[in-house]
Order: structure tokens, then C-alpha cells, then sequence
């Protein structure tokens, strides 16, 4: 459903991403790992329509959707939970679930107000509280919410873990295991490796803005290499990451 | 005799508050202060008067023309000067000097469509009715300005507040970055913005002109000024700020006029600013400086 070719995105003259093929099929839970500054983050903004490629191309199912405005990719149901949340923190709750409904352009949602509020309780709760009053955590689940009412087709999120309680980011994993069994498919960048292979299908390791590695989950898991450099030390250690 | 100043500075501060609005809109949500309004003003009442005078039609449409020929000036405006300047980043600065030189070209037209007379609405376009009681004299026509100016502000709060369209103006006055991230197209809501911007300055061209029965194409510029003070009074981008710091400037203005002297009437509203800038730097209603770029309730 989503396929890139060779996709390269450079700010000025720095290359971040030089050359990416990856695909993603129906129904997949995709990892994106690697270290910071690998260009992970570019290669979705690129994905989402926030930077244009310098070369190659995105096909999103019959669609050659390279170079489209950001507006116009997510009305095509790519949605994107941007790194940090950005949640719009001066408007409630509430405004900012309704707001994804506009991303919807005729299709339909699996995900309603009340779908949402089911799945992240507590925003039904501080649902007339403005979105910025929320925690980390709170402000993740409603990025997720709010792109989940825009009835995704593919649901990409940026760093999720990031800055969140070991607590909270399994919540949050939990329910994207919730999402993926409904049908939903997800690709998900992490720098939490060991959490991402945990999670997912298949993953592509991203270095120097290049994909050097991919494969089913389970295998990359035990891969040497990337033991060596991803996965350092037991899960406390992974987890210590989590909470920095 | 205060009663009757009360009154009299009602209305003309809620002359002060529908020119503002429109301008506070586009501040609230491109933090542009953008100084083609006067001319937009000027362009909507000259079209509500041609409206009347050479198409000779009942000024109730006039004023729908006026709205509808600001709205797409506004339009123009956004497209000619300040696009592309938001296409590449350099709004905020740039905005002025651009929004500057569109208003000195539509002025231009405007003295040359106008032959730079000072031109008046036919006598009867508007009933002369006085009402009197309790010792007040009012003006059907005051009535009407009055009315008029709550009802817009109050529209317009609604529409921002209680609709989809003003829940996507909200987002993008937040972040044109996230708002298109969920679908929503920015162009689109900058077009409704200057649209409803230059729709409520070609009303308050219409009833500014009739209320002082004087339509020329400099008519803008003293509302301009004016309208900074409102802004910076309620609260920059802030529309009921808008609406109070408009009828409070309409007060302030009347009584200084009516008890003091007409001469110091300036000096008392620029100290005025002057003492609110120094004690509440964010207005009335303002409340951080980093909240001015939303549009606040």
C-alpha cells in the first residue's frame, strides 16, 4: 500500500535521507529504528508532505502521491503523529479530536468522538481542558486520538516513546496493539529499538540516511548487529532510555 | 446631559469596534498587522455608495454589495501582498510595508475614481428619525450602528467559536504546520479570514459613511489609527477585547470631548494607551504575550 523508491530529502546542501526503499503492506506494524540524525524523522516529514524529496518517489496505494502538499496526503488517509505530539495546546480536548474529523474528505472513520473516548479514557475526562494543560503522556494518546478520527488508512507516528514514563509508553503500546488487531496498519519510527522490534513485523534499520538492514522483527532481534549497537545491555537498560 | 454623552460615545465606539474587528481577526491569526483595512474600509463604503447613488438600489443591498466587494478585496490583498511573503517565511515584518503599499495603491484609485471629492449618500437613503425620551435624543440610525456592530462581533465570536470553519481558523492561527498535518487546507481558511476581514471593514465603510454622511478615499486612515488603539486596549487578536477596548476609546473619546476640550481629546487616548501599555502590557484582555497569535474569545 505504501512503497518508496530511492527517496532522497536534503535541507540546503545536507543529504538526510539519500536513499530509502521500503514498502509497507495492509494490515503491517512497520519499524523504523536507528540512531539519532539517521534521518528517520525526515524521511516521514518527506512521507507526510512537510519537506519535498530532492528524488525518488512515494506510492501510496494506486497514487503516486510524490511532492503532494501535506493537506492534501493526510486527506488521502496518510496520517501522521508527529514527533513531540504537537498537539494544538491552546484549544481544548475536545476541539482537537474534532479537528482531526478533517482529514476525512468524504471517507469514513472507524474512530468517533466516543471511539476515542474508549480507547484514552482520561481525555474523555479533561475533555473541556486546553490540550497544553495535559502531560506527555495525556498529550501523546490525544495526538493519536485526533489522527485516529481522520480515519487513517496508514498510521505513521514519530517517536511515541519519547519523553514519556516506562508506565506510559506501554499504555500507549498497548493500545497501538490494540489498533494493528482491528486491521489497522501502522508505521511507527522509534529510537527505542528493542521496544519497536518488540512491536512490529517487520523493520527497516535506518543509518547515515541510508535503509542498511530489514527483515522480519523476530529475526532482526537476534541479529548480532543489531544487538550489538541497538540493543546494549538487558531491558532495564532500554527502559532507563525510555524514561530520559 | 451624561446620560446622553454615555450614549453618543456608545455609538460611535461601536463604529471604532466593527472597523477593529475585521483587523484584529487577521492579526489573531497571521500575526500580521495589515494596514491595507483603511483602504479595504474605504473601498466598501465607496462601492455601498455606488451601489446607492448610480445603481440607485435600497441601501440594505448596499451594504451586502459593500461586504461582498470588501470581502474580495481583502482576498486580493492577501493574494498580491502577503502569500507570497508567507511562502517564504518573512511574514510578519514584510506584512507591513507590503500591506502599506497595497493600501497606498487602492487609495490612489480611490481618489481617482472619486476625483478626490468628499461624496454623501443621497439625502433619504437612510429615514431621519429622532426618538426622544428620558431627555435623550437617538437617531434611528445610531440605533441601527449600535445593533449592528453587537450583532457582527457576536456573529463572528460565533462563527469562530462554535463552528468547524472557526475551529480550522483557530488551528492555523496555532500552527499552519500541525493544522495541515490533519487535513486541513491553509489557503482555504486564509481565504475566509481576509474574506470576513474585508466583509466586516465594507459594512463599518457603510455605516461610517453614513454616519457622518462622508465618503472620501482618506476616510480610512484616521480608523486605522484608531483601530491600534482598540487592539492594544482589548488585547491583540482578541475579538471581544476588540469589541470592549472599541467602545471604551468611543467613551473615552466622547467625554474628553464633552468635558474637557475637543483639542485634548487625542492626547488623553494616546495616554490612555500610553498608561495601559505600561500596566497591562497585553491589554485588558490579554493574557500572555506568546497567546497573541490566537484568536481569543
Amino acid at each position: 500500500m505504501l512503497t518508496l523508491n530511492k527517496l532522497a530529502t536534503s535541507y540546503g546542501r545536507i543529504q538526510a535521507v539519500r536513499e530509502a526503499t521500503l514498502h509497507v503492506e495492509q494490515g503491517e506494524l512497520i519499524a523504523l529504528i536507528g540512531p539519532n540524525g539517521a534521518g528517520k524523522s525526515t524521511l516521514l516529514n518527506t512521507l507526510s508532505g512537510l519537506l519535498q524529496p530532492t528524488n525518488g518517489t512515494v506510492h501510496f496505494f494506486d497514487q503516486n502521491i510524490t511532492g503532494w502538499r501535506a493537506d492534501k496526503i493526510a486527506r488521502a488517509g496518510l496520517l501522521q503523529v508527529p514527533e513531540g505530539r504537537q498537539v494544538l495546546g491552546p484549544l481544548t480536548v475536545e476541539d482537537n479530536l474534532l479537528l482531526g474529523r478533517q482529514a476525512l474528505a468524504g471517507r469514513e472513520s472507524r474512530h468517533g468522538l466516543e471511539d476515542v473516548y474508549a480507547l484514552f479514557p482520561i481525555l474523555r475526562e479533561r475533555s473541556r481542558q486546553k490540550a497544553g494543560t495535559l502531560s506527555g503522556g495525556q498529550q501523546q494518546m490525544l495526538a493519536i486520538g485526533r489522527a485516529l478520527m481522520g480515519g487513517p488508512r496508514l498510521l505513521v507516528l514519530d517517536e511515541p516513546s519519547l519523553g514519556l514514563a516506562p508506565i506510559i509508553v506501554n499504555q500507549v503500546f498497548a493500545v497501538l496493539q490494540t489498533l494493528r488487531q482491528s486491521g489497522l496498519t501502522i508505521l511507527l519510527v522509534e529510537q527505542n529499538a528493542s521496544l519497536a522490534l518488540a512491536a512490529s513485523d517487520r523493520a527497516y534499520v535506518m543509518e547515515h540516511g541510508h535503509v542498511v538492514l530489514d527483515g522480519p522483527s523476530q529475526n532482526l532481534r537476534h541479529d548480532p548487529r543489531i544487538i550489538e549497537h541497538y540493543l546494549p545491555s538487558a531491558e532495564g537498560g532500554v527502559s532507563a532510555r525510555a524514561a530520559a | 446631559m451624561f446620560t446622553q454623552q454615555l450614549l453618543n460615545g456608545l455609538v460611535t465606539g461601536s463604529t471604532y469596534a466593527l472597523f477593529a474587528l475585521g483587523f484584529t481577526l487577521v492579526f489573531g491569526v497571521l500575526h500580521v498587522l495589515n494596514l491595507a483595512h483603511g483602504a479595504v474600509f474605504m473601498v466598501g463604503a465607496f462601492a455601498g455608495l455606488y451601489t446607492v447613488t448610480t445603481a440607485g438600489l435600497p441601501l440594505p443591498l448596499a451594504l451586502l454589495v459593500a461586504m461582498l466587494v470588501g470581502g474580495l478585496i481583502s482576498v486580493a490583498v492577501d493574494w498580491l501582498a502577503l502569500r507570497p511573503l508567507r511562502q517564504r517565511g518573512t511574514t510578519e515584518f514584510g506584512a507591513i510595508i507590503s500591506s502599506l503599499g497595497i493600501a497606498q495603491v487602492l487609495m490612489s484609485a480611490g481618489q481617482a475614481v472619486s476625483q478626490t471629492q468628499i461624496m454623501r449618500f443621497p439625502f433619504g437613503t437612510f429615514p431621519v428619525v429622532i426618538y426622544q425620551f428620558w431627555g435623550l435624543r437617538i437617531s434611528l440610525l445610531q440605533i441601527v450602528i449600535l445593533l449592528l456592530s453587537l450583532m457582527l462581533a457576536l456573529a463572528l465570536l460565533l462563527f469562530l467559536f462554535r463552528s468547524d470553519f472557526g475551529r480550522q481558523i483557530r488551528a492555523v492561527a496555532i500552527s499552519e504546520r500541525t493544522s495541515s498535518l490533519l487535513g486541513i487546507r491553509p489557503g482555504r481558511v486564509y481565504f475566509q479570514t481576509f474574506f470576513i476581514s474585508g466583509a466586516l471593514a465594507g459594512a463599518a465603510g457603510v455605516i461610517i459613511g453614513l454616519a457622518f454622511n462622508s465618503v472620501h478615499f482618506l476616510m480610512g486612515e484616521p480608523y486605522l489609527l484608531r483601530a491600534f488603539v482598540v487592539i492594544v486596549l482589548g488585547g491583540l487578536g482578541s475579538i471581544g477585547g476588540a469589541l470592549v477596548g472599541g467602545l471604551l476609546l468611543g467613551l473615552v473619546q466622547t467625554f474628553s470631548v464633552s468635558y474637557l476640550s475637543s483639542s485634548l481629546s487625542d492626547a488623553i487616548i494616546y495616554s490612555l494607551l500610553f498608561g495601559i501599555l505600561l500596566l497591562r502590557p497585553s491589554g485588558l484582555f490579554g493574557k500572555l504575550h506568546i497567546e497573541t497569535r490566537v484568536v481569543r474569545a
